[in-house]
């Protein structure tokens, strides 16, 4: 019979009844030794209190509000991009109708429509016509118009990277 | 499982209810893990927050190769590293002196009965946990309070068993010695 003290291992091991063999001889050796039960019994009052311990709650509605944090963003991610750049575009036109003098706009649709079924060459003769009568050149306005679509789409490609991205960085 | 994969299933199809539900079944662990590596109280819920959304973005990502909560502690562990990381705050304190020295012999005075109020014991034993280094409460928090293995802990923590067990150890040793000293009579 092993009448040596506990280590502190084993007086741990030993309230969790995890020592095996060596449970049997170390209970012998506490029925004799004082220091030992004691060490054991702090053990036993600190496993107790660590099993116990409180103060981890979180507020109710937790669960709640987390699933509404989410769900707004799937339908949102879904469309936002679409209805921003539509905005965006919607806005870009009108302010370029609001400031210049679109009203040869209206000549240059109806004279690509008379060249319609035509040639190239009509349309680009519609276009130097209305460039004459403009206060501005065509290009001047068809060139921020892409340049604002492509931005747009560039846009929403970056988005949908960064989306995919964020779940497959999960771990 | 097929449970599991049921309720996975119904949150990637963006059912909300579903959602809740898991988050209302794991809080609890999340919490102990971010409550206990997280010091300032103010980011506590944001960090547990914020680790709900990670692991809704990447539920996806989900092997069922191990258990659910494991995962899912995982996740809550290294969103914690990393808000540690961000803050630049200390993982492992200096514990130098505290080792073997003062407690080799087993105890000669006996925690005394006053151990046995128990608000005054926990609000102490916080004190002390909360003075450990980081992993330790981890460690400390993942087996007392939520049971997990050994086996368990070494996944969430991403370190060998044999180390698990031997802070442990550490941890409770260290967390004896130090509500001893502050329970010595001439204190109490
Ligand atoms: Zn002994």
């Amino acid at each position: 019979m092993k009448s040596e003290h506990l280590t502190h291992e084993e007086a741990q091991g030993y309230v969790e009844n995890a020592l095996g063999p060596r449970q049997e001889s170390a209970a012998a050796h506490l029925e004799a030794c004082g220091n030992c039960r004691a060490l054991v019994k702090q053990y036993e009052l600190l496993f107790q209190g660590l099993k116990d311990e409180t103060g981890f709650e979180l507020p109710a509605g937790f669960a709640q509000s987390v699933a509404a944090k989410v769900a707004p963003q799937r339908t949102l991610s879904r469309y936002s991009g679409l209805i921003w750049s539509l905005a965006g575009s919607a806005a870009a036109v009108f302010l370029v109708f609001y400031f210049l003098d679109m009203s040869w706009l209206g000549e240059l649709v109806s004279g690509i429509l008379s060249g319609a079924g035509g040639t190239a060459d009509s349309v680009a003769s519609a276009l130097q016509a209305v460039n004459a009568k403009s206060p501005i050149r065509s290009e001047l306005v068809a060139v921020p118009l892409l340049i604002l679509l492509s931005v747009a789409a560039l846009d929403r490609i970056i988005l949908s990277i960064r989306h995919s991205k964020a779940m497959f960085l999960a771990l | 499982m097929a449970a599991r994969r049921t309720q996975i299933d119904r949150i990637l199809a963006g059912d909300g209810k579903a959602f809740e539900e898991f988050v209302a079944q794991y809080q609890r662990l999340v919490s102990h893990v971010v409550f206990r590596m997280i010091d300032n109280r103010a980011d506590r819920e944001d960090v547990c927050q914020d680790v709900f959304l990670k692991i809704h973005g990447s539920l996806s990502g989900f092997r069922f190769e191990s258990k659910l909560s494991t995962w899912v502690a995982r996740i809550a562990y290294n969103r914690c590293l990393n808000y540690i990381e961000k803050k630049k705050l200390p993982l492992f304190e200096d514990l130098c002196g505290e080792n073997e020295s003062i407690d080799s012999v087993a105890g000669e005075y006996v925690l005394p009965d006053a151990l046995v109020e128990q608000q005054d014991l926990s609000n102490r034993l916080r004190r002390e946990i909360d003075s450990l280094p980081v992993p330790f409460r981890a460690i400390l928090t993942l087996y007392h309070l939520d049971e997990l293995s050994y086996r368990e802990i070494s996944r969430i923590m991403e370190m060998p068993e044999g180390t698990v067990k031997s802070y442990l150890h550490r941890a409770r040793r260290l967390l004896r010695k130090r509500l001893l000293a502050k329970y010595q009579p001439e204190e109490l």
